[in-house]
Formats: C-alpha cells, structure tokens, sequence
C-alpha cells in the first residue's frame, strides 16, 4: 500500500513538473525513494529477462541507447533512462513513467545507465545480469587517488552479485586491472586496428600499471588511457578482445566491422559520427547485443534506428521555416518530394546532389527518382535549386521532369544554395540533399538559426 | 500531328541504372518539338509486332534478368531482324548491346546472345567503372561505364572512339556498335539526357524513315551543354571545349 501510495505521487509530481516545462527526470524518483526505500528491488524483480547496467565514465548515454534500440528491434519491451537520468532516483523515475498506477510494469528487459559511483547504491537492490563498462577516465577536476577509490567501490559492489556478466573495454587498463581478482564471467571489447581515430583530448598523462606501478607502454594509443598497453615489469597486458573492432577509413568514410570470438557473429556498421567515443560506444552496444544472442541483422537495424535523427526533416528558422531533409537513394528523394507536394505553402526547393564515394559515384538514379511530383505543385514553387557536385545533372534532371527553366537556379556552393533559400520571397524553404552535403549545410543552417527551440537536444553522455 | 512509336524492350527485366532516363529524354525533346512519341512495352511472352516501332530501346539489367530477357529474345529475333535491316533506330545499352551479339560469356557460365549482329562478348578480369568520352562521327559523347565483358567486333564498324575511359575492350579504343541505326554502346544509365545530339540523331532517323523528314527543329540546348561542360572538365580541363 505504501508502495502504491508512493507511485501514485511519484506520478503526480512527474505529471505537474512536465506541466511546468521541466523534464522531470528525478523529482518523482526521489520522492517514491524517500516513501519506500525497497522500491528499486521490487521494479527489478518484475523485469521478466534480463537487466543490463552500463556504466562508466564516458558514453554511457550513447551506449546504453543503442542497446535500447537493438532491444527493441529484438521485438522486446524494454525500460531504460533514455535521457541519462542515472542515479538511483533517475532509474526509479524510468521505472515509474513505465509502470501502472499500481506499480507493475510489463517489461522483458531494462537496460539502465548506472552512474559510476552510484553503482553500489544501486546493486544493493538490484543484481544485473549484464554490466557494460565503457572506461574509467579521471575527471579533469579528480584526483589519481580518487580515481582507485571509486574503482575500489565498484568491485566491492560487484563482488555482492558474482552471477553479474561484465562486459569490459580491454583498451582500458584502469578497467581492466579491476577485473582481474573478480570471480565473474567476463567478457572483453576492444579496437584492433591501429587507426587515428582523430580525437581531440589525447590526454598526454602517463599511464602507470595498476599492479605494479610501473609506467605501461602502449603499441597503439587511442585516447586517454585507452590503447593496447602492456607493462613490461608485471606482465599485465591487454586481454584479447572476445570482440574486437576493425577499422576501414576510405574517402570520407569510416567503416566499423566487429567480429565475435565465433567468428560467426559479424557486424558492418557505417560511421555516421565520426569520433573515438561513437566507435567505443558503438564496439560496447554491439557486443553487448551479441552476448544477449541478437543476430547481426538485429543489431544493425536497432543501431540505424539508434541514429541521432541528424538532418531527417530537421527544422530551422531563418526569416522562415525552413526544412532540412536527408536523402540518399530513389526512395529517400520520393519520400522527401512527397512531403513537399503536400504543403500548400508557397516554397522555395533546393537540391543538392554529390557523387563521393558514401554518396555513390554513379548518378543514374536521379532517372529513377519521381521528380514529375513536384510539377504538381510548380505554381507553389517559386525557384528550384541546385547545388553540389553534380548540380547540373540534377538541373537536366529537373528540366526533363518538366520545370521551367526561368525557375532554375544552379549554384556552385552549398552557401549559395543556403543564400538562394533566404532570400527567395516564399513562406517555406525545403532542402533535400545527399550524404556529403549534409553536415556543411546543417552547419550553415545552424549558425544562422534564430530559433533556438529548434535545435535538437545535445546528447549528454 | 507528327506521332513516332518507341518499342521499349523488356522494361521489367532491364531497367538498371537510370535507363527510364533516356526514354524521358526522347519523350521530352519529341514534345518541345510538337511530335507525339507513343511509349509501348515488350514484355516476356509478348508477340512480336513491331510494325508500328519507329524506335527500340534496350537497357541494362543485372545477368540473371539478362538471361531471362535473351531466351525470350528468341521468340521475336526475326521481327527484330526485319527492323534492324529495314534501318529502324535502336539503341542497345550494356545488358541490352552485349545481348544484340552472339554470346556474352559470364565468369562462370557462358549465355548465347540473339546472334542478331556478327559480335560477341568475353568476361574481364575487373570491371570498367569510371567516366568515358568517345568520339563519334561528327560529336562527343559524355557518359558513365560499369561492365566486366569485353565486347569484340569482328570488323563491324564502332559507334565511336574512346577518348577517355575504356570502351568495348579497353584495348581497341572502340566503344559499342553502330549498324545501319543500331546504336549498341556501355555508356548506361541516362545517356541522352547530356547528349542531346545522339538523342536527336534517332529522332531524325525516326522522322526520316516515317514521314521523310529531312530537317529537326533546333531546341536550346544551353543547360545540356552547360552539363556536359561540368563533366567534361570534372573529367580534365582538356576536354572541357568538346563540351
Ligand atoms: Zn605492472
């Protein structure tokens, strides 16, 4: 009855803060925390699978996301603090915005970003069966003891549950050193590839061996800690990855290919983003699908529904609405022109077309695209324009679909094509580009933008 | 009013990379032109009538579907025989050409052409994939190739020369095949659309053979070659006058 009590007001407050603006996230938690301290057991009893926790110092949001999304591509329900909530009272507020009025929730899974030092807090009532860490780095303002104290927590906590799977990042000694005395089924990720993974806080520290305080050498050295490390006093070493990343860099595209001890398990992924974190977490979320048995095809349609919707019908305003849409194939540009055709609003349109290597070199299906569409609605058109690369294919493309060549406007660059839009008298502007494009104009648009509502919210990690 | 026929080959099995484009490239440069171009399908299993055809056209498709196309082939190689002799236009890209020839051999299995013209096909070792500038009789043509067979001619004359790129072989400098108004080429996808005057060399042979029409009315060409232009020099510099 307490519990129900405390759900019912954790809810309540939940509703009135969301009602005032606010995201919510802890209040409701922390209140049914303080009503009823053994509410965070009893919600993870009710999970009928599995609980996975992903914790550490950086990416755990990337992270534990992208398992969310695998999860549910697995056809399962699955609770998560998908924002980033994760002390104890954000994963109970997770729980409760799932839960009925009477506090049951109806879920196979949850994963949960645990934060670091509230992992022991949290295992009091609750034994994962998965833990994920991403790495230990010390915070710019901590201290090196600090950083053995909190390690020095978390194997206590994880000596309470020895059922605990650990998924752990084998480039990372400061993880790796913890793991050694434990009891517990491990498992290891790691990158193989010795490739410059471009990212800007190559901490220059030392790194000293956690056994024997001697400094570690690295073969390869990624960021922070993070690399293949070995001591050559102790002979502690970089474990061999059960799943190891391959790097494949070609023009302005990065290619993560993880592959599972098996060798059966096998996943390509295209990088998107670009930086060390992204092909960390994305190493972390895909090993951890594998260990929940997903096959590759699962995982790899849960981290394309994961994506960050970057430049899918993304919104801007400058001077007017103006709509940023991504597009990358025959598909992609109907369904994008579809959505044009259907705004009574006077418009401008520009296209912009690349031919790199992610974009795909050959052009020919532009011919295979239903530009025709537009033209029923080329009163509302006041300009067509074109820019990238192969500008005027699309240009011939547009005059052969019909469109008067009054109102075709080529344009050598992506901030041409941008001005044209602004400046062009019309209610809306749509932008529909490929790959390559993308990030310079979303850039442009960004810088310009004076509506700040519309940007989408950063991830936090 | 003016009408022409376009008998568009086996449009189901062989439309790879774009090849409605020239299709809406003869459509469109026909009607600025007030001629009425009529678009009929030839389907597997279709009979052969083509007394209406002013003009084929033959695409590309990926073997399997090439396969298909060339055993139905079979069935209407006479009527397009007549057609070819008669001096209907035709134009053959890719799949479509190498199937106008006696074999166009596979890596592993090799698949017997329609015989229609004395020439035959034999896998490479590597694709040919890249722009191509070849020189015909009196313009250039500006394309896209991506095929593996090497196409030998057997002494029949060649649609044009390659200038850039690899062609037929990648050794002769021939690219496709031209016989009477055969027009076999492996510039794919949407060939007409930058290469207007190709385009409209059909169209006159069409006009020619139905209505006697000697001359075609000139339409503003400026954006095409503006386009062939941007991928003249995207190409080389040096190319940008044969624009
Ligand atoms: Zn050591």
């Amino acid at each position: 009855m307490r519990r129900i009590l405390a759900i019912m007001i954790a809810k309540i407050t939940i509703a009135l803060v969301k009602l005032m603006g606010h995201r919510g996230s802890n209040i409701g938690g922390e209140l049914a925390l303080r009503m009823c301290s053994d509410i965070l057991a009893w919600f993870g009893s009710q999970v009928k699978d599995k609980i996975i926790f992903v914790t550490g110092t950086n990416g755990k949001t990337s992270t534990n996301n992208m398992i969310y999304s695998i999860i549910r591509e697995s056809g399962h329900s699955c609770i998560c603090n998908r924002l980033g909530a994760n002390l104890d009272s954000g994963l109970i507020s997770a729980f409760i915005n799932n839960s009925s009025i009477f506090g049951h929730i109806d879920a196979d899974y949850a994963c949960l970003e645990v934060d670091e030092a509230s992992l022991a807090k949290v295992m009091v009532h609750i034994k994962p069966h998965i833990i994920v860490f991403t790495n230990i780095f010390r915070d710019q303002l901590d201290r090196y003891s600090e950083i053995d104290v909190l390690l020095n927590r978390i194997k206590k906590s994880l000596k309470t549950s020895q059922d605990t799977v650990l998924l752990i990042n084998a480039d990372d000694p400061s993880l790796v050193s913890l793991e050694a005395s434990l009891p517990h089924v491990k498992y290891y990720y790691g990158v193989e590839t010795a490739a410059d993974m471009g990212s800007e806080d190559m901490a220059k520290d030392s790194v000293f061996c956690k056994k024997c305080g001697c400094r570690l050498h690295y073969d390869h050295y990624y960021y922070g800690q993070l690399g293949h490390y070995v001591c050559k006093k102790c002979g502690f070493k970089r474990p061999i990855p059960d799943f190891k990343a391959f790097i494949q860099d070609s023009e302005e595209k990065r290619k993560l290919t993880v592959v599972g001890k098996d060798k059966n398990f096998k996943v390509e992924v295209d990088m998107d983003i670009n930086d060390t974190y992204s092909i960390y977490n994305t190493l972390a979320a895909v090993s951890c699908a594998a260990l929940m048995k997903n096959t590759p095809e699962t995982v790899l349609c849960g981290l394309e529904s994961y994506r960050p919707q970057v430049g899918r019908m993304e919104k801007f305003y400058i001077g007017k609405p103006i709509t940023l849409n991504l597009a990358k194939n025959p598909v992609g540009f109907n369904e994008s022109m579809k959505i044009v055709s259907q705004d009574e609003n006077s418009k401008i349109i520009a296209i912009g077309v690349n031919d790199f290597p992610q974009d795909g070199c050959d052009v020919s299906w532009l011919w295979d695209t239903n530009f025709e569409i537009l033209l029923e609605v080329d009163d509302t058109i006041e300009n067509y324009t074109v820019f990238g690369r192969r500008r005027y294919d699309m240009a011939l493309r547009l005059k052969y679909a019909g469109v008067d060549e009054n109102k075709l406007t080529v344009v050598d660059t992506v901030f041409d094509a941008v001005d044209n839009v602004l400046k062009t008298k019309s209610d809306v502007g749509y932008i529909l580009l490929n790959y390559s494009l993308l990030f310079d104009t979303q850039k442009i648009l960004k810088g310009r933008n004076e509506d700040d509502k519309t940007h989408p919210v950063p991830s936090v990690s | 009013m003016i009408k022409l026929t376009l008998c568009h080959l086996y449009p189901e099995l062989l439309n790879l990379y774009g090849d409605t484009g020239n299709i809406i490239t003869l459509v469109k440069r026909c009607q600025w032109r007030g001629i009425d171009l009529n678009v009929v399908q030839h389907n597997i299993g279709d009979i052969g009538d083509f007394k209406n055809a002013d003009i084929f056209f033959i695409g590309g498709g990926a073997d399997s579907e090439q396969d298909i196309a060339g055993h139905d082939m079979k069935n209407i190689k006479s009527e397009l025989k007549d057609a070819v002799e008669e001096g209907k236009a035709f134009l053959a890209i890719c799949g479509g050409y190498q199937l106008l020839g006696h074999y166009y051999q596979n890596k592993d299995d090799t698949a017997y052409g329609l015989g229609l013209l004395d020439f035959h096909t034999e896998p490479g070792d590597s694709y040919f994939v890249g722009n191509i500038v070849v020189r015909t009789h009196d313009y250039h043509l500006v394309g896209f190739e991506n095929h593996i067979g090497r196409t030998w001619l057997n002494g029949l004359k060649p649609l044009g020369h390659v200038v850039s790129g690899f062609g037929n072989n990648g050794e002769d400098q021939t690219e496709g095949l031209r016989y009477k108004n055969v027009m076999g080429t492996y510039l794919h996808g949407p060939l007409l659309p930058k290469n207007p005057k190709l385009c409209d060399e059909i169209i006159s042979i069409a006009l020619k053979n139905k209505y006697n029409i000697e001359s075609l009315e000139e339409l503003d060409d400026s954006l095409e070659i503006k386009a062939r232009e941007h991928t003249l020099r995207s190409i080389s510099n040096k190319y940008s006058s044969l624009a």
